[in-house]
C-alpha cells in the first residue's frame, strides 16, 4: 500500500498508509485534489498538531481502518453517549490536556469517529454535575464576582433539576 | 509543495477558527469562494514547485477552500447568525490562545473546556444534553465561568444546531414556573423551537398556545400536550393553522372541549403530508363527532403517506361502539406506519398485513377479543384466498408484537391466522412478544400450538407471559427450544407451580428454570 508522510507542527515526519490517512477528510480532500500521491514523497504538514497527538491520531485512525465510513448526521437520531466501544474508552484515557488536544486535531483533520468519541468522552464528565463539580474536574477558575455568581445562580434557579 | 500545502493547511486551521467568538463568522454558503482563504502573505512559489505557476496556484486556493468547505459542512452546526457583537470582544482574549495558527502549540498546551472553539463545545454539549435536556445543562454551565456562560446565553444560540436549542422539554418546570414566566423567562433562550413538551401545564390556556405557535410558527413541528385543564378546541384550531409544518403531535389526558372530531380531521387534512407521528390518549369526556375523528384516519389512501406511528387509546364516546376504527382503509392511508398501538378501541375489519410492509410493532392492548379474532379471520382469509401461507408478506418487518389484556375469548382457533404467520417463519424478525394478561394460553389447545408456535421463531428474544394460564409443559417447549430467548417473565402466571412463576433475565437462568421444569416433570 503506498505511503504518505505527514509532518506535526514540531517538524517530525510520520509515514502512514495512505488509507489509513485518508480518515482525515481534510487529508483525503487535499490528496484528491492536489493529487499529492502523484507527485512524490512530500509531507504533508499539519501545524496545528504536534507530534505527540499526531501519533495518537494515527493509532486510532490504525485500529479503526476497517470501520464503515460515517453516515450523514441525522437530526432526528437520539445522540448517546453510552456506546462508547471498550478500545476507544482505554484509548481516551489520558490526561485532559491530551485529550481536548485530541478533540482539537480531530476536528481540525476531520476525522469524525475520532471527533465523536472524544466528544462524547468529555460529555460523560460533564453529565449530572454541578457548576462547582465541573469546575472541579475541568480545573475551571470562577471568573464571576460575587454580586455576578449570585445573580447568574438566580437567573438559572429555575430550570435545575432537583 | 511543502511551502504550498503548509499554506494551505494552515489556512484551514484560520478559516475554521473564523467561526469563534469575536471573529467575524462566515456562512457556509460563502465557503467556497476564494476571497475566504487565509493564504500565506510570505507565499512565494519556487520553479522547483510549480512548472505551471498560476494554475498551481488557482488548483491549490481550490483545494484548500474545498477542504475547508467540506469540514465545515460535516462537523459544524452551520448558520451562524451574521456578525459578532462587541460583546463577544471581551472572551476573544480566552479564545483566542487557540484561535493563533502560528502559535498553535502553545495555544494547545493550554486548552481546556473554556477554551474550546465554539463549534467543539456545541458538539460535547450537544452530547451533553442528550437524555438529559439542555435546561438544566445550561444552568450548571452557565454559572461555571464567563466563558460558559456566553457559550451558553450568546454563542449557542446563535448557531443553527442540531438540537441545542430546537428541543425544549418544559413537563417538569411547571411547578417552578408560571405560564407567565414560560413566556418571559424559558422561551427567550429558545430562538427557533422545533420540538415543545408542555406535559403536565395544568394551567396552560389556549392563548398560551396560541402565543407559541405564533411565536414558532416556521420551525416548530412537534408538540406535547397532557394534563392541561384548560384548553378548547381552539388549540387544535391554532395547531392546525399557525403551524406550518406539524410532524409529531402528542395529546393526553386533555379536556374534551378539546377533543371534537371535526377539529381533529381539520388537523389532519392541514397536515396530511408532514403528520409523522400521532398519539391521541385518554382525551377526558365524551368525543364529539368521534366518528370524524376516525374517519379523518382514513379518508383518503395514501393521505397520511408520511404517517410513521399512530396511537390511540383510551378515547371515549357515545358513538364509540358504533364507530370503529377501519384498520384496513387505516392501512390503505397510512401505508408507512412502523409502529401502531391501539388501546381500549373498537376495530373493524381486519389487518391487511400486505398493505403495511414497514410494521415493526403492533400493539393490541385491552381490546375486546372478538376484535382480535376479527383481525385473525383477516389474516385467515388471506391465507385462504391466495392458498399459500408464504403470500403474507406484510409482517415480515414485525419486530415487536404485543395482544395483552384482551379477554373474552371463546374460540380455539382466535388466534389461528398468527400462529400460521408464526409457524411459516412469516415473522422472522420478532424479537419481542407480549401476551401481559391475555387468556390466549388458556384456550382449548390454543395453548400448546402457540408455545409450538413461539418456540419456532428465530429470534425471539423477550417474551412476556405475565399473569397468562401457560402450563409447564408449553413454557418448557418454548424456553428449551428457542436458541434466541434471553428474557422470559413467567410473574403471575397462575397455572405454573409454586417456585416456577419467575422473570428469567439469561440464557443461563432459563436454561436453569428449564432443568428444574424437567425434573418437576418427571
Amino acid at each position: 500500500m503506498p505511503n504518505i508522510k505527514l509532518q506535526s507542527s514540531d517538524n517530525e515526519i510520520f509515514e502512514v498508509d495512505i488509507e489509513i490517512a485518508k480518515q482525515s477528510g481534510t487529508i483525503k480532500t487535499m490528496l484528491e485534489d492536489l493529487s499529492v500521491s502523484d507527485e512524490g514523497d512530500e509531507e504533508v504538514p499539519l501545524p496545528n498538531v504536534n507530534a505527540a497527538i499526531l501519533k495518537k491520531v494515527i493509532a486510532w485512525c490504525t485500529y479503526h481502518k476497517d470501520d464503515p465510513p460515517p453516515v450523514e448526521e441525522d437530526e432526528y437520531k437520539e445522540r448517546r453517549t453510552d456506546d462508547i466501544p471498550t478500545w476507544d474508552q482505554e484509548f481516551l484515557k489520558v490526561d485532559q490536556g491530551t485529550l481536548f488536544e485530541i478533540i482539537l486535531a480531530a476536528n481540525y483533520l476531520d476525522i469524525k469517529g475520532l471527533l465523536d468519541v472524544s466528544c462524547k468522552t468529555v460529555a460523560n464528565m460533564i453529565k449530572g454535575k454541578s457548576p462547582e463539580e465541573i469546575r472541579k474536574t475541568f480545573n475551571i477558575k470562577c471568573d464571576f464576582s460575587a454580586e455576578e455568581l449570585e445573580r447568574v445562580r438566580r437567573e438559572n434557579e429555575w430550570c435545575e433539576e432537583k | 509543495m511543502n511551502r504550498l500545502m503548509s499554506s494551505m493547511m494552515r489556512g484551514i486551521g484560520r478559516k475554521r477558527r473564523c467561526d469563534e467568538p469575536g471573529r467575524r463568522s462566515t456562512g457556509v454558503d460563502s465557503s467556497s469562494s476564494d476571497d475566504d482563504l487565509d493564504l500565506d502573505p510570505d507565499f512565494s512559489p519556487d520553479s522547483e514547485e510549480l512548472r505551471s505557476p498560476v494554475a498551481k496556484l488557482a488548483r491549490i486556493k481550490r483545494a484548500a477552500a474545498a477542504a475547508a468547505a467540506k469540514k465545515r459542512r460535516k462537523t459544524s452546526t452551520a448558520k451562524r447568525v451574521s456578525k459578532s457583537k462587541a460583546s463577544d470582544r471581551r472572551l476573544t482574549r480566552k479564545s483566542a490562545v487557540a484561535a493563533d495558527p502560528a502559535d498553535n502549540n502553545a495555544g494547545f498546551r493550554s486548552v481546556s473546556l473554556d477554551t474550546l472553539p465554539t463549534d467543539v463545545l456545541l458538539r460535547i454539549v450537544e452530547f451533553a444534553a442528550s437524555q438529559t435536556g439542555m435546561l438544566s445543562l445550561a444552568a450548571s454551565l452557565s454559572q461555571v465561568c464567563q466563558r460558559l456562560r456566553h457559550f451558553i446565553t450568546v454563542e449557542s444560540p446563535r448557531c443553527y444546531s442540531t438540537a441545542l436549542w430546537r428541543n425544549a422539554d418544559f413537563s417538569r418546570l411547571n411547578r417552578k414556573l408560571s405560564t407567565a414566566q414560560l413566556h418571559s423567562m424559558a422561551l427567550p433562550r429558545f430562538p427557533a423551537l422545533s420540538s415543545i413538551n408542555l406535559e403536565n401545564w395544568k394551567t396552560l390556556r389556549d392563548k398560551d398556545v396560541e402565543a407559541i405557535c405564533d411565536k414558532y410558527r416556521d420551525t416548530l413541528s412537534e408538540v406535547s400536550l397532557a394534563g392541561s385543564d384548560h384548553l378548547s378546541g381552539r388549540t387544535l384550531t391554532c395547531l392546525s393553522d399557525r403551524c406550518r409544518r406539524l410532524s409529531r403531535l402528542s395529546l393526553r389526558r386533555l379536556p374534551h372541549r378539546l377533543a371534537h372530531g371535526q377539529l381533529f380531521t381539520q388537523l389532519l387534512q392541514r397536515h396530511s403530508d408532514s403528520l409523522v407521528d400521532l398519539s391521541i390518549d385518554s382525551l377526558e369526556g365524551e368525543i364529539v363527532g368521534f366518528g370524524l375523528l376516525l374517519s379523518g384516519l382514513t379518508a383518503k389512501p395514501g393521505a397520511l403517506s408520511r404517517l410513521h406511528r399512530l396511537r390511540l387509546a383510551n378515547l371515549r364516546s357515545s358513538s364509540l361502539r358504533d364507530s370503529a376504527l377501519d384498520v384496513s382503509a387505516l392501512a390503505a392511508s397510512a401505508p408507512n406506519l412502523r409502529q401502531l398501538e391501539l388501546a381500549n378501541l373498537p376495530l373493524a375489519g381486519g389487518l391487511p398485513s400486505a398493505a403495511l410492509p414497514s410494521l415493526s410493532s403492533l400493539s393490541i392492548v385491552a381490546t375486546d377479543f372478538d376484535l382480535v379474532d376479527d383481525l385473525s379471520s383477516a389474516l385467515q382469509a388471506e391465507v385462504d384466498d391466495t392458498g399459500e401461507k408464504s403470500s403474507i408478506q406484510g409482517f415480515k418487518g414485525l419486530r415487536r408484537l404485543a395482544v395483552s389484556h384482551c379477554t373474552n375469548a371463546d374460540e380455539a382457533d382466535t388466534l389461528a391466522p398468527l400462529l400460521l404467520l408464526m409457524e411459516s417463519g412469516q415473522l422472522p424478525l420478532l424479537d419481542e412478544a407480549d401476551f401481559t394478561a391475555s387468556s390466549i394460553f388458556s384456550l382449548p389447545g390454543g395453548g400448546d400450538r402457540l408455545a409450538a408456535a413461539l418456540a419456532s421463531l428465530p429470534s425471539l428474544n423477550e417474551l412476556n407471559l405475565t399473569g397468562t394460564g401457560v402450563l409447564l409443559p408449553a413454557v418448557r417447549l418454548i424456553a428449551s427450544s428457542s436458541g434466541s430467548l434471553t428474557k422470559l417473565n413467567l410473574t403471575a402466571c397462575k397455572c405454573l407451580p409454586r417456585g416456577f412463576k419467575q422473570l428469567l433475565t439469561s440464557r443461563q437462568s432459563i436454561a436453569a428454570w428449564v432443568a428444574k421444569a424437567e425434573t418437576e416433570l418427571d
